[in-house]
């Protein structure tokens, strides 16, 4: 999404040329690796009784 | 009144838990600073919003007045640092951890609301409601935050997790019958010229651009039909069945009914009210607002998402429950697979969106340092800049006060009373808060700039400090 700025108006384009985007099949991978990054970083809270603390996750309803 | 919507505000009811402690208690412990602070479980905080515990023992921050969308996501941020910093503070004086959730249901199936408030023109405002009702069936296939729904019969990924906990269209009941629209009738302003649409219907976002779109295609509807768009052609045959079914059925693309008779894909619908929106779009947030929503009727029109997982909710979840059953092997309703769609929607180092930002996994449009000073600053260009500099003097002074939406009331002096929600600069407003700035001592007035005064409350409270540490921490 563009970016929404406190002013309230898209960025201009910058006057220099962008890098050009990675290939599709590049730009999966290196987005694959970072979500392993993130999911090897949670792990340990996955791994560490989630049955109980999902079921320990209990509110009254709201609005 | 034009534009035709004015301010706005986010209402986000948050879940919290701290086994075996009971959410009542963990809520009651993270309120217990705010108590000492304002007597009381509902303050409004130097920043103008409303900080409380609602119904359901669920702290809930609602956002100061705004009038930008960039305001309302800095504001919006702001509420989850607030609720960040007062889970950290209460882990500590309890010995456990607290866990705070920015989602629409625990795992009993209590469902609780991320509220929207949207001030309208009180003329015209009565076909508003029903003109909507398609556009917030369907907006979940850019809005939905995704979940898993285990019944008895086995798990499946739903857009909304809303959708199943609406039972009407429009009514006055928000707990019992939860509808899409509610109709109580409650302004909080002058009631002559305005409304206050309130929207109960939406998923709570993590994803900014999500929220931007909530907030900004919502006001682009509303404002297209302020100008006369109709949309009765859209007019579904039975709204709440359609909202579950556009949530169950996203993978096949299921119809729904029209009250005409005529099936249509929900696409098509989001379409008619995107071209709509973009008849009337102007300034610079409306183009950014269109881009997306258009990009996502793309994808839905082909069923290809690619490139919106950084911007949507239900497909950045999705994307990392795919990947880590692909990795660990693990059936959609194993409890890992739940954990991590909760940790998801976490506050605080265990939640995800944090790292999803960092990493580029997720749009992050506003500026950390926006959502550090909405902590402590109201927009500037509301009456919230008046309400939040007003509590910010009368505790500098350490006078008595009170301070609602509408109304500032200082000691014994005549209450000043706020009707229109776009007026920063009401003078009578100004006049008492100068006059409560020169009672703290120094007699330093508060400027129309939106500098602060330079004073602060000569002792510290643990909320003043929790409130720091907000600003300098995100959530």
């Amino acid at each position: 999404m563009e970016q929404i700025r406190r002013s309230g108006l898209p960025p201009r384009d910058d006057d220099e040329p962008a890098a050009p985007p990675p290939p599709p099949a590049a730009q999966t991978q290196t987005q694959t690796q970072m979500i392993d990054d993130i999911l090897d970083q949670i792990d340990e809270v996955l791994e560490d009784s989630s049955a109980a603390f999902v079921r320990g996750f209990v509110q009254k309803g709201g609005q | 009144m034009s534009p035709s919507v004015g301010v706005r505000g986010i209402e986000t009811e948050y879940g919290v838990a701290a086994p075996p402690l009971t959410a009542d208690e963990v809520a009651r412990e993270m309120f217990a600073p705010v108590v000492a602070w304002g007597r009381s479980t509902n303050v409004f905080t130097p920043a103008g919003a409303r900080l409380y515990l609602d119904v359901g023992s669920h702290p809930e921050y609602a956002t100061a007045e705004s009038a930008s969308l960039a305001d309302l996501l800095a504001q919006d941020l702001a509420g989850d640092r607030i609720m960040w910093a007062l889970a950290d503070h209460a882990a500590g004086r309890l010995g456990r951890e607290v866990a705070v959730f920015k989602n629409n249901s625990d795992s009993a199936g209590h469902s609780f609301g991320s509220h929207e408030n949207y001030q309208v023109a009180r003329s015209g405002s009565v076909s508003l409601p029903q003109a909507l009702i398609p556009f917030l069936v369907t907006r979940q296939l850019v809005a939905g935050a995704g979940l898993i729904q285990v019944n008895p019969s086995g798990a499946r990924y739903v857009l909304s997790a809303r959708a199943d906990h609406i039972s009407e269209s429009l009514s006055a009941a928000t707990t019992r019958a939860r509808p899409m629209i509610n109709t109580r009738d409650e302004p909080h302003a002058d009631g002559n010229r305005f409304r206050r649409l309130h929207v109960i219907v939406g998923d709570s976002n993590m994803s900014q651009a999500a929220t931007a779109f909530r907030f900004g295609a919502t006001s682009l509807v509303i404002r297209a039909v302020g100008e006369g768009h109709s949309f009765k052609a859209w007019a579904l045959a039975d709204p709440v069945r359609a909202i579950r079914e556009v949530s169950h059925g996203w993978r096949q693309a299921r119809p729904v009914r029209l009250a005409d008779g005529r099936s249509v894909r929900p696409v098509e619908i989001q379409r008619a009210y995107l071209e709509a929106a973009n008849e009337v779009a102007s300034c610079g947030e409306d183009t950014a607002v269109i881009g997306l929503w258009r990009r996502c009727v793309d994808g839905w029109e082909r069923l290809d998402f690619a490139g919106l997982e950084t911007e949507l909710d239900w497909l950045a979840k999705l994307r990392l429950i795919e990947r880590y059953r692909e990795r660990s092997g693990l059936p959609l309703a194993d409890p890992k697979v739940i954990r991590l769609t909760l940790a998801y929607h976490q506050l605080g180092p265990v939640g995800l969106r944090g790292k999803l930002e960092a990493a580029d996994l997720l749009w992050s449009g506003v500026d950390q340092l926006d959502a550090a000073k909405a902590v402590l600053q109201p927009p500037p260009t509301t009456r919230a800049y008046l309400r939040g500099r007003f509590v910010r003097a009368a505790r500098a002074a350490g006078s008595t006060y009170s301070a609602d939406w509408t109304r500032l009331k200082l000691g014994e002096y005549p209450p000043v009373v706020l009707l229109d929600p776009l007026e920063p600069g009401d003078q009578t407003a100004l006049d008492l808060i100068n006059q409560v700035a020169a009672l703290s001592g120094d007699g330093q007035l508060v400027r129309t700039d939106g500098a602060a005064s330079a004073n602060g409350p000569a002792v510290l409270s643990d909320f003043d400090r929790i409130l720091e540490q907000a600003a300098n921490q995100p959530a």
